[in-house]
Formats: structure tokens, C-alpha cells, sequence
């Protein structure tokens, strides 16, 4: 019987109101393969992100791939390297532009020399920090840190999109990886097994993934139902223990440590081919494609410029996020390494429904897995009665987007809660004390999101998943170093 | 800002065109049994139900998919909730009141207590123009006679003789719905199989009702099952009661207010004599806001006690 949690939308019903082409792609391509018509004629221009960092490099450098280009001061940061070969052309407060050449050179830290039974929680995070892994945001070794204690470990492979994500075809091509990487999250945290939890709609693209961990004492299955949006941390937790937390409350009162797959793929890739973190595969999809494509980038290379090479068209806007609740990204935005799948559609025509055509069916109440009222929600925040939709419980809106797909009427609620939601967070500032009862069995305190300047500021991470590069070598090594 | 690039293909017309579906029956049975007569009674609502609806929301710049059909609805729901020998003019005033008055001007003034926009306006006929509005021929008597419906006698005359078969099949007087009580609950059961309308009134209301009577009925199953039938509880809980702005939204509400609405529609219509639900029903919409409000669910991960 599969475990889910109470609201959201079937991923059935999201299939059905994808009007575009779903198919699986064959193969995965690399935009920096040989052939590829960007990197050979040396158009392809990547901008990296340092926010915070100091660049060790300046304009007219020539960089290798995986070469050390901003270092990092504080143990918070982590070093950033450059994803491609090329010339510098630019380098700011916050990012390094590098025009790639076709020279393909690259360079690699060593891997990881020490058994992995032998090394303890310091050098293995010493070694995370070292290739600059990014997750959720964050540095990956920083969250290492915070989850310390954490009795649980869980690899969230429950993405409801109706496509897969870039990192789920990377585990289907290699398993190992993302074995390897969560034995070595495992061995960091002293956890003594980790959860994976599949939504039923993954079940398939992860097979291979499955069936190298099921006989595995490390590693358990969970499965999930396919319902949307199942991926959220918050619901994934309730799902799997039936305890409920407090959404959006700092700190965040999760007692497990929630890792992707690529987390353990890059982790893998560190330790085992010392790979930085220069790589994501994404998945690129929606009604701008004639057919989804899955391609491996460097990260920092422009959206535009990825979605271009997938074979886009023209006129698209392009979303990071879920169909569901999209993020449109700028003109000038490039990857960072969390961003697993970008969508390409058409710009809008049509206008929402004004919010007065709600016909009260209650459907959006129904979704809600916060079980909020979203129109209620909405229509007061409509009269700016700010303290009716704190009552109401608008700050836990978790922005999944399920009440304004599910609306009969199209109006977009779920925009409305959101701006509700920012209304009520700044009027009730001085007062609002973060809910007490936030902190459950056991407190994992994450250091306040507002020191990370990392994350902030320019679109442009790093972050990633290495992947493609490693693929014909990986064989050899992975078994000999990880498995001790 | 989050967009939503898709929308789900279930659209308010959608489900309007489902209701319209599960009523066609009803109608067709109505005009097999009285004659042309019952179309145009039909047809005089729903068009003037479209047109209101469609002139207001052109003065009034509203952007909704769904006014043709959301008109067609309610004009629908008028007319099967009166007698097969109303005079004709009669779907168009409770069209007009209920569509100008109700759904629209009360929802623009932002009005949280809604009351049910074609109960309320066949109660107002029923209550201005009295026999007109609800007595009505028997089947196959050629329209002089006007009859009281069975539900009136069982009502008020508990020794009244009412035939089980005859209120299957048709064989009675009564309103345009009340008259093929077996395609009533085959339209329920398409409208809940097919989600357009929400299960957890029209089931609460029925039951809830059914139980009420059989109480009142010094516990008889055998009368309040024919109480069931005989009565409209069927059409207006299957067909009527489930429109959305005039009932609460959450499904633990809902329920209460289906038994709420049940309970009421029993006990008046002992009290009263006849059958009262329409009228047990706007009394429950009154109470539709405040039960949604203090029956509404726990937030995710924040206490019961603690809704702040």
C-alpha cells in the first residue's frame, strides 16, 4: 500500500492537461560533447556564479574545466570551478564569464584516497567542501553539518512532474552513483540506513536504480503515490512517518536529512573521480519543445542558450520549477546545479478569472495537503483583511500551485494566497514569533537563511551533478573505492 | 511570481455540461408524460436564465468561461422545480430573480451568506403565486384537475394510501422532478461518478433525512423510506442542493450542513404538513459560512487548538 498524504493532484491528472509531448528521449545528450555546434565554433559563453566569493581569476585568463576559479574564505562557502575551457571575458563581484574554446581540457582533483570505512565525518564533508558541491541552495557541506544527530536519511525520488527530472536519468544510466554517494551521506550522518522514497510514477524510469538497491541492507524502499506535489519536503516526511511540521517556519523543524539524487550522484562523483561540481543533467520540457529532451550542461551556461541547443522554439519563455507553480526565469539567467528541469512555453494570452467567478465548489479547499482555505484565503486578502488570512493560515502556503490547476473557474488562487501570504509575513513581523512548537523530537537547527549570500544573489550557481564526463571510467573505479 | 502553466481540463463548463446531462433525463421523462407543455416551460427558463446571466457579466466586466452554461444550469434547475401545469411565464421571473438577484448582485456586494439562487426563487413563487406554483396534474388526466402531490398527503394525512409503484414509476402528481424519482438518483449517482458534484451533501442530506423521518415516524423504516420517495428530498439534494456558493466548502462542513439540511427538511415537513425541504434548505444556507468556518481543518503540521 503506498504511503501519500492527504490533498494535492493525482499525477494522472496532470498527464491529461499537459497538451504536449511526454515521451521519454532515447538518450541523454551532452552539450559539451564533440560534436556539439555551440562549443565547437566557441559560442557558448557560461557565467558562474561566486556571490560572496573572491574570483581568482581575471579577464584574458585562460581556465581548464574544473579548474579552481573563486576560493572560498569562510568554512560556510565552497569553492567554485569553472565548468568549461575557455578564455575569461568577464568577471564581477559576483560571477566569472568564461567564452569556451574547443581545447576540451580538463582537470580533476584526486580522487578520495582513504577507504571510506576508515574516514570520519570531517574529511568526508572537508571533501564535499572541497568540490564545491550546491544543494537546495546551500552548500552541501553545510547542511551536512547542520543534519549531525539526524536519525534518518532520506533520498527523495518523488518528484510528481509528469516528465523526469535530469537527475532521474542519470541514476537510470548509473545506478552505482547514486548508491555510492548515499552510503557515503550514510557514513558522514552515522545513519545506519537510507529511506528511498519513490512516488509509483518514477517506479519505472528508476528500475535499474531500484534494483541495485533492493538487496542492499543500507537502503530501504518506500513507495509513494504518484500525487502532487509529493516532492515537498514537509509531505514527504508525513508521508513516510505520519508526522506533521510546521511548514515555513525557521528554523526548519526537519528532524531527517532529505537528499536528491544528485546529491549522491555528485557526492559519488567527488569522492570517487575528485569531480567538482561542474555538471547538471536537466530535462527539458513543455509545449515550446516539439520533443522532451534531456541534456547534460555545464553549469552557468545561459538558459537561453540550453534550451536553444534542445531545440526550443523561438518565443518560448523558459520556467525552472513545477508546471504546476513555475518560476519564469530572466533573460540572461544560467543553470545552477539544483535546477534538474526547465519547462519552455508559450508567453500567456489568456487572463486569469477574477476571483469574483468563484463558484465556491470547494475544490481548491479539497487540494490543499496544507489544508488551508486558499479562496477564502483570496478573497480576503482581496479587502486586505491581512489578520483574517493569517487566521486563516496563509503563511503555511507551501506555493505548491494545486488550487489554481484545480480551479474550474481558472481563477489563479494560488497567486493571490501567495501575495496574501508576503502581506501577512510583513505586517506581522514585529509580533510573529516563529511557531514554538516548530521544534520536534530532534532539533536540527539550520543556520538562518539570510547569512547565505551565496544563494542570493545572481541566478548563476553552481551546482551540479557530474555525470556524462565520468561515464565510460566509472566502472573500475566505483567498485574498487566506494564499497571499501 | 509563480505561474501556473497548466490548468486542469475539468472546467466549470465541464461541469456544468455534466449536471445539464444528468437532468436531460428528467426532462425528457417530464415531456413523455405531460406533453410539450413541460419543454417550454424548460426552455422559457434556461433562456432567460442565459441571457441575465450573460447581460450581467457583460455590465458588470466579469472574465468567466462559463456563462452560458452556468445560466443553462440554474434556468435547468427552475424549471424541474415546478409543476409540469405552471404557467410558462412563471421559469422566467424565478430565472431572472435568481440569476440577477442571487448569483449575481448578492456575490458583488461580497456577501458570505449566499442563500441556494433556485430555492430561493421557487420558494418566493410558491410563496406569491401559492397553487399555481405547486400543484399540478396527474399523468393522463389531461391537465384539468390540479392534484396536490403525494408528498402533501403523506404529510399531512398519515393514513393517505400511496402506492409505492406508481411513485417509481411516475405514476403521481408533481413537480417536473418529482415525478421520475428513479432518474433523479441515476443523475446523482453519473454526477458523483463523474465528480461535478460533491458527494458529501447530497448523501448526508438523504441519509440524514431518511434517519430524521424514521425517528419522527415512530420508528417505521417502511414510511420514512416512502416519505423518501414521495418527497422532493431526492432532486434537491442530488440536483440543488450541492451549488457551490451557497454551501460550505470544506467536506467536514459539507456533511454537517447536508445533515443539518436534512434533519430540517424532515422535521418541518411533519410540522408543516407538507413537504418543506427547499425551504429547510435556504435555512441550512444561512448557516453555510459560520460552519465552514468553525468546522475547518487543522492546518498541516499546526494543532487543532491552535487555528492562528
Amino acid at each position: 500500500m503506498a504511503l501519500t498524504f492527504k490533498g494535492g493532484i493525482p499525477v494522472k491528472e496532470i498527464e491529461t492537461a499537459c497538451g504536449f509531448d511526454l515521451r521519454l528521449p532515447e538518450l541523454c545528450d551532452d552539450m559539451l560533447s564533440g560534436d556539439s555546434p555551440l562549443t565547437a565554433k566557441g559560442l557558448l559563453k557560461v557565467c558562474i556564479g561566486t556571490s560572496g566569493l573572491t574570483p581568482d581569476v581575471k579577464a584574458g585568463d585562460t581556465v581548464m574545466r574544473g579548474q579552481l576559479i573563486a576560493d572560498a574564505s569562510g568554512d560556510k562557502d565552497c569553492p567554485v570551478y569553472s565548468s568549461v575551457s575557455g578564455s575569461v571575458c568577464g568577471v564581477t563581484e559576483s560571477t566569472v564569464t568564461v567564452l569556451t574554446d574547443t581545447a576540451e581540457e580538463e582537470v580533476m582533483l584526486s580522487p578520495f584516497e582513504k577507504p571510506l570505512k576508515d574516514a570520519d565525518t570531517d574529511e568526508i564533508v572537508a571533501r564535499i567542501r572541497e568540490c564545491g558541491i550546491m544543494s537546495q541552495g546551500k552548500p552541501l557541506h553545510q547542511r551536512i553539518k547542520d543534519l549531525v544527530g539526524t536519525t534518518a536519511i532520506v533520498i527523495n525520488c518523488a518528484s510528481c512532474a509528469p516528465f523526469p527530472s535530469g537527475d532521474m536519468f542519470e541514476a537510470e544510466l548509473d545506478p552505482r552513483a547514486v548508491c555510492g554517494g548515499a552510503k557515503i551521506l550514510l557514513k558522514a550522518l552515522s545513519v545506519p540506513y537510507a529511506v528511498f522514497a519513490v512516488t509509483e510514477n518514477n517506479i519505472h524510469i528508476l528500475k535499474p536504480l531500484l534494483n541495485a538497491v533492493s538487496d542492499d541492507k543500507l537502503f530501504r524502499i518506500s513507495e509513494l503515490k504518484a500525487k502532487y506535489p509529493q516532492q515537498n519536503e514537509a509531505l514527504l516526511y508525513y508521508s513516510l512517518s505520519g508526522k506533521e511540521l510546521v511548514v515555513n517556519a525557521l528554523p526548519s523543524p526537519m528532524p531527517a536529512g532529505i537528499f536528491s539524487l544528485s546529491d549522491c550522484i555528485a557526492v559519488y562523483n567527488a569522492f570517487v573521480y575528485g569531480k567538482p561540481f561542474i555538471d547538471t543533467t536537466v530535462s527539458v520540457y513543455g509545449s515550446g519543445m516539439k520533443k522532451p529532451k534531456v541534456v547534460t550542461v555545464p553549469i552557468g551556461a545561459y538558459l537561453k542558450d540550453i534550451v536553444a541547443y534542445c531545440g526550443a522554439e523561438a518565443g518560448c519563455d523558459i520556467y525552472s520549477g513545477t508546471l504546476l507553480s513555475a518560476s519564469k526565469t530572466d533573460d540572461d539567467a544560467c543553470i545552477t546545479g539544483e535546477v534538474s528541469s526547465l519547462i519552455v512555453d508559450f508567453p500567456k494570452k489568456k487572463t486569469d478569472a477574477d476571483i469574483e467567478c468563484c463558484i465556491g465548489c470547494g475544490k481548491c479547499t479539497a487540494v490543499c495537503p496544507m489544508r488551508i482555505m486558499p479562496i477564502a484565503i483570496a478573497q480576503s486578502a482581496r479587502k486586505e483583511s491581512y489578520d483574517k488570512c493569517k487566521a486563516l493560515g496563509a503563511q503555511y502556503c507551501i506555493e505548491c500551485g494545486s488550487c489554481s490547476f484545480i480551479c474550474p473557474q481558472g481563477i489563479d488562487i494560488c497567486g493571490a494566497v501567495i501575495s496574501a501570504k508576503e502581506a501577512t509575513v510583513e505586517e506581522c513581523l514585529p509580533e510573529e514569533p516563529l511557531p514554538e512548537e516548530t521544534i520536534p523530537e530532534e532539533p536540527v537547527s539550520e543556520e538562518p537563511v539570510s547569512e547565505e549570500p551565496v544563494i542570493e544573489e545572481e541566478s548563476p550557481k553552481e551546482e551540479a551533478k557530474p555525470k556524462s564526463s565520468g561515464k565510460g571510467k566509472k566502472s573500475k573505479k566505483g567498485g574498487g573505492k566506494k564499497k571499501k | 511570481m509563480k505561474a501556473q502553466l497548466i490548468k486542469t481540463s475539468k472546467t466549470a463548463s465541464s461541469v456544468n455540461i455534466d449536471m445539464i446531462i444528468a437532468l436531460l433525463p428528467v426532462i425528457i421523462f417530464a415531456s413523455a408524460t405531460f406533453g410539450a407543455r413541460v419543454l417550454a416551460i424548460v426552455a422559457v427558463s434556461v433562456v432567460s436564465a442565459i441571457i441575465t446571466e450573460a447581460l450581467l457579466s457583460f455590465l458588470l466586466k466579469r472574465n468567466t468561461v462559463s456563462t452560458a452554461t452556468s445560466g443553462a444550469v440554474t434556468g435547468l434547475l427552475i424549471s424541474i422545480m415546478l409543476p409540469p401545469s405552471a404557467p410558462i411565464w412563471m421559469g422566467c421571473v424565478a430565472s431572472v430573480f435568481a440569476v440577477a438577484v442571487i448569483k449575481i448582485s448578492l456575490k458583488a456586494v461580497g456577501s458570505k451568506i449566499i442563500p441556494n439562487p433556485s430555492a430561493t426563487a421557487i420558494l418566493l413563487l410558491c410563496s406569491i403565486f401559492g397553487n399555481k406554483a405547486y400543484l399540478s396534474p396527474l399523468p393522463n388526466s389531461e391537465g384539468s384537475a390540479l392534484e396536490l402531490s403525494p408528498s402533501s398527503l403523506f404529510f399531512s394525512d398519515a393514513a393517505q394510501d400511496i402506492s409505492v409503484f406508481d411513485l417509481l414509476t411516475g405514476n403521481r402528481a408533481g413537480l417536473i422532478c418529482e415525478i421520475s424519482i428513479l432518474l433523479c438518483i441515476a443523475g446523482g449517482i453519473y454526477l458523483i461518478c463523474r465528480r461535478a458534484v460533491d458527494r458529501h451533501i447530497p448523501i448526508s442530506f438523504i441519509a440524514t433525512y431518511t434517519v430524521a423521518l424514521y425517528l419522527l415516524s415512530s420508528f417505521d423504516i417502511q414510511r420514512a423510506l416512502l416519505g423518501l420517495i414521495c418527497s422532493s428530498v431526492i432532486p434537491i439534494a442530488v440536483f440543488i442542493a450541492p451549488d457551490g456558493i451557497s454551501t460550505p466548502m470544506n467536506k467536514s462542513a459539507r456533511l454537517v450542513f447536508g445533515a443539518l439540511a436534512g434533519a430540517l427538511s424532515a422535521t418541518l415537513s411533519v410540522l408543516f404538513g407538507r413537504d418543506a425541504s427547499l425551504f429547510a434548505l435556504i435555512i441550512a444556507n444561512l448557516l453555510a459560512y459560520p460552519l465552514d468556518m468553525l468546522l475547518r481543518p487543522a492546518v498541516f503540521g499546526v494543532g487543532k487548538g491552535k487555528k492562528a
